[in-house]
């Protein structure tokens, strides 16, 4: 036999090919069947609708080119506003909710390669049209059963809402000014004790008290009841009491996982309007997917829904799922092409077309 | 299982500092020798074993963007530098300097401001140049890595950007202070990801900062 007939580098690459595929196909399937159908996402779209839509910091991440006629076109890099101007027209025309599924290649422009990758394959479901506590949670439980399916059980459900440190600091700051608040909702988001300590000081004891919580990494669920104490006929008691049910549903159906409020959720994707979630390996510490509500994106698109969605990393998903899953065994039927190529390559055909596996063997690759 | 709660020290003038708290912190003193990485039992404390990293200090916040480490110690110079992804936790009691502009004493300080170019020494560009562009003056940029003074007193530039302490190495090479651009702190710095065991460990570990003497 030629050495190179069975071809262990390509046997290799196709592992990990055929391990995504996989993937892929049996999450598409989970997805299809609680009824997310599979959407086609353009490759390309025009610049200017997706940055009205996510803002220019976040357009900026994507790659960007002009056509012949010099329209300026983005390449697909964030699905979810894709999709969303896309189909925004069925979310105009019906008015029962709508769910999608999308599985494709997308490329951005990234500076920390830890978290995500210039390329990578984007996973993903959205919701559109209930903005309620069902709706959110009917995305988290989606993603861990696609997760769990998977393989995935080292998980942990980290929980939070966009507003609520933005919210904390307008309604429990004194005085009440906006740059003030401003201040203390960037100190919060960082959660940078020194600086909510310094900018709270004039705030009662309580409203203090409940910001230094706040600013914690791990506070327990008990903040909330606090936060929405503090301002209880206003938006903040709104978001924490939202929050502190989905935590409890979250807690009931993820059943075993780790629950944790998460009070630094922030608006990373520039559309984010209310609850973030994110799957994270228990081990590490790694986020494995993330989603959340946005309901001020489909507008955009002239689209009046709320909408919530998540994603999967994908890569990061594949490094803990058994490479076994999709792996090629090597057996095939070997023909040497050296002697006589038509004579191997016509039986080679003839064994495949029989549903066998065939490999041809050449002795050299012809390079000097 | 849960990964040891990884702690990024930086190496250069911060390191004493930053060990002796960490001991009082911890409750205990790590044992370094010439390791890079520390193991700390710190299981009944935290919940959670500790490695110390030692590294240096521009690399602290790489290690802790990235997720390598957990949290780290860096001065808010580098923070400010770099704008790595990361939370910035506290403000710790020691390493306070100023990042400063300094030129020659020899130097005309009133026409230097009213130069639209100059040339600038520096180990942080970023900053110089943000700081400069404000004020609307031009700047050639020399990155240096070390003995940044010495950029301004041999003619190379003729300003400095660097980090001052006391101003006594200013005062010695025969410089002095124009301006400051910012005060800066010794920050402990957290990684956005985490699981809930680190989280809640590192909530341990500031309670205990926030008491210590």
């Amino acid at each position: 036999m030629p050495p190179n007939a069975m071809n262990p580098a390509a046997a290799s690459l196709a592992d990990r090919v055929r391990s995504r595929r996989a993937f892929i196909t049996r999450a598409l399937s989970l997805l299809e069947r609680w009824d997310y159908p599979e959407a086609d996402v353009p490759l390309l779209a025009p610049y200017d609708a997706l940055r009205d839509a996510i803002g220019d910091d976040h357009a900026g991440a994507l790659f960007r080119f002009t056509d012949r006629e010099g329209r300026m076109l983005v390449l697909r890099g964030d699905v979810t506003p894709a999709v969303a101007r896309q189909f925004a027209h069925l979310a105009r025309e019906r008015t029962e909710p709508i769910r999608l599924a999308y599985a494709n290649r997308i490329a951005r422009i990234h500076r920390d390669l830890a978290l995500e990758r210039t390329e990578s394959y984007a996973l993903g479901a959205e919701l559109w049209g209930p903005d309620s506590l069902g709706a959110d949670l009917e995305a988290i439980v989606v993603c861990l059963d696609l997760l769990t399916d998977a393989g995935l059980a080292d998980l942990e459900l980290h929980v939070g809402h966009v507003a609520l440190q933005r919210l904390a600091a307008e309604r429990l700051c004194r005085p009440a000014d906006a740059q003030h608040a401003a201040h203390l909702a960037d100190a919060l988001s960082d959660r940078n004790r020194s600086a909510v300590a310094r900018l709270s000081a004039r705030a009662t004891p309580e409203a203090r008290d409940a910001l230094l919580a706040l600013a914690s990494l791990a506070p327990g669920p008990e903040i909330l009841e606090a936060l929405a104490h503090l301002d209880p006929d206003g938006p903040l008691a709104d978001v924490a009491r939202r929050l502190a049910e989905t935590l409890e549903g979250a807690r009931t159906l993820a059943d075993g996982l780790v629950v944790a409020l998460d009070p630094g959720a922030r608006n990373d994707r520039g559309y984010y309007t209310g609850l973030r979630f994110r799957f994270v390996c228990a081990r590490t510490g790694e986020t494995l997917a993330a989603g959340g509500r946005y309901d001020d994106l489909m507008p955009h698109f002239d689209a009046q829904c709320p909408a919530v969605g998540f994603g999967v990393r994908t890569e990061a998903v594949l490094e803990r799922i058994p490479l076994e899953n999709g792996r090629d065994d090597g057996a095939r039927l070997v023909f040497d092409a050296d002697q006589d190529p038509v004579t191997a390559l016509a039986a080679a055909r003839a064994e495949r077309i029989a549903e066998r596996r065939v490999g041809i063997g050449h002795s050299d690759r012809g390079v000097q | 299982m849960t990964q040891p709660l990884r702690i990024a020290l930086p190496k250069g003038r911060l390191f004493d500092q930053t060990l002796a708290f960490f001991a009082a912190v911890l409750g205990q003193r790590a044992d370094l020798g010439r390791r890079l990485v520390v193991e700390v039992d710190t299981t009944a404390a935290l919940g959670v074993a500790t490695e110390l990293l030692i590294l240096k200090n521009s690399d602290v916040p790489v290690y802790v963007e990235h997720g390598v480490a957990q949290i780290g110690v860096v001065g808010s110079d580098v923070l400010d530098e770099a704008q790595p992804d990361v939370l910035r936790l506290l403000d710790l009691p020691f390493g306070s300097c100023r990042m400063s502009v300094a030129a020659r004493i020899d130097q005309d300080a009133v026409a230097l401001g009213r130069r639209e170019h100059l040339r600038v020494a520096t180990k942080y560009p970023a900053t110089a140049r943000a700081y400069f562009a404000q004020l609307g003056q031009q700047v050639d940029l020399v990155e240096l890595q070390g003995s940044v003074e010495l950029g301004a007193v041999l003619g190379l530039t003729d300003v400095i950007v660097d980090l001052v302490e006391s101003g006594r190495t200013l005062r010695d090479n025969g410089l002095v202070e124009l301006a400051t651009i910012a005060q800066t702190t010794v920050q402990i710095i957290a990684a956005r990801s985490m699981t809930h065991t680190h989280a809640r460990a590192i909530d341990r570990l500031l309670a205990s900062v926030q008491v210590a003497p």
